[in-house]
């Protein structure tokens, strides 16, 4: 058995996915402490890190929960900054496979497991990548919002800069696929768009407006053919 | 503040209905699994949504500039990362730059 854990650990694939999984945890911190501000329960937080497991959208529902604002609007509100996941469950339909590990790998789908997984170039390597990620995060995430909860306000997330790792993993895992020429344009313009979006579209819906950028390429492949 | 209740239903309507769009959208997917261009690009579409989500969230606090603290420190980080660098050690890196930046009273 300790072997096992052993060979595992030694796995690079294994380690990068831990790593997010503790990213996510120093994330969720701020969303318990966030939870217990706003006056709801410290278990609400972590449960709904287990049931939604979606980060942005769990801290908008209980930001707007806690503010006053019915929790059925916040739940549309929460909703729409799930959209993304639409094009990322198109991307990864591959990895998903079958039955229940199916069901697991749809819950688990998120910023983090999908471009983990769309890192790998070999398919089997992709699966095992996107799902070992996804069940990291699936642990972290509500044990970072547990821990936060139960911290209160001890941690000043500025202070300690822990706002900057969760754009850092998206960045480092999209770096190879940024090798690739072809997507450097529409990911500039995908930047370029969804940064000015941010001032006036709703909450979440910015980085969708990213798909603008699509029509780039195919206008790249187009003029190749 | 709402009734407690209240607000626990619908965070399970929020659950249930995020499941619901990872669902749709694999299954959607699997309905094109015959035409590898079309799959190339929804590939390709997550990419660009995955760059947003990370630009979005490194320049701005959902709204507003975020300040010049957190996107150097996450502009470090890419460069660590492109030289191969562990990933743990780049977000500690994001995490400690921005911090350092802001304690020298970089906004």
């Amino acid at each position: 058995m300790i072997e096992v854990v052993e060979s595992a650990f030694r796995d690079p694939l294994v380690r990068g996915a831990l790593s997010m999984g503790l990213a996510v945890a120093l994330i969720g911190i701020a969303y318990g402490a966030l939870t217990v501000d706003g006056g709801l329960p410290v278990w609400l937080a972590p449960l709904l890190g287990v049931l939604v497991l979606a980060g942005a959208s769990e801290m908008l529902f209980v930001g707007l929960a806690a503010g006053g604002t019915s929790p059925w609007l916040a739940m549309v509100a929460a909703l729409l900054v799930n959209t993304r996941h639409l094009p990322y469950g198109m991307a990864v339909r591959r990895l998903l496979g079958t039955g229940f590990w199916r069901v697991v790998r749809t819950h688990v789908m998120n910023d983090e497991s999908v471009a983990y997984g769309l890192a790998q170039r070999d398919p089997e390597r992709a699966r095992r990548a996107y799902t070992i990620a996804g069940l990291s995060v699936l642990v972290g995430w509500p044990v970072g919002a547990l821990a936060g909860g139960l911290l209160g306000q001890v941690i000043d997330q500025s202070a300690w800069g822990l706002d900057a790792v969760f754009p850092a993993v998206i960045l480092a895992l999209l770096l190879p696929a940024l090798r690739e020429s072809r997507l450097r344009v529409p990911v500039l313009a995908a930047v370029v768009v969804s940064v000015a979006a941010a001032a006036w579209a709703p909450t979440g819906l910015a980085p969708v407006l990213g798909l603008v950028a699509l029509p780039l390429l195919l206008l790249r492949r187009w003029r190749d053919a | 503040m709402p009734e407690l209740c209240t607000v626990l239903l619908a965070g399970l309507g929020l659950a249930l209905g995020t499941f619901a769009i990872r669902a749709s959208g694999g299954a959607a997917g699997g309905l094109l699994e015959s035409r590898p261009r079309v799959q190339q690009l929804m590939e390709d579409g997550a990419v660009l949504v995955l760059a947003s989500v990370m630009a979005t969230t490194a320049l701005t606090d959902g709204v507003a500039f975020a300040g010049y603290a957190r996107p150097a420190g996450v502009a470090l980080a890419g460069v660590l990362a492109w030289r191969g660098v562990p990933l743990p050690v780049v977000l500690m890196v994001a995490a400690a730059g921005t911090a350092g930046l802001r304690a020298l009273g970089a906004a």
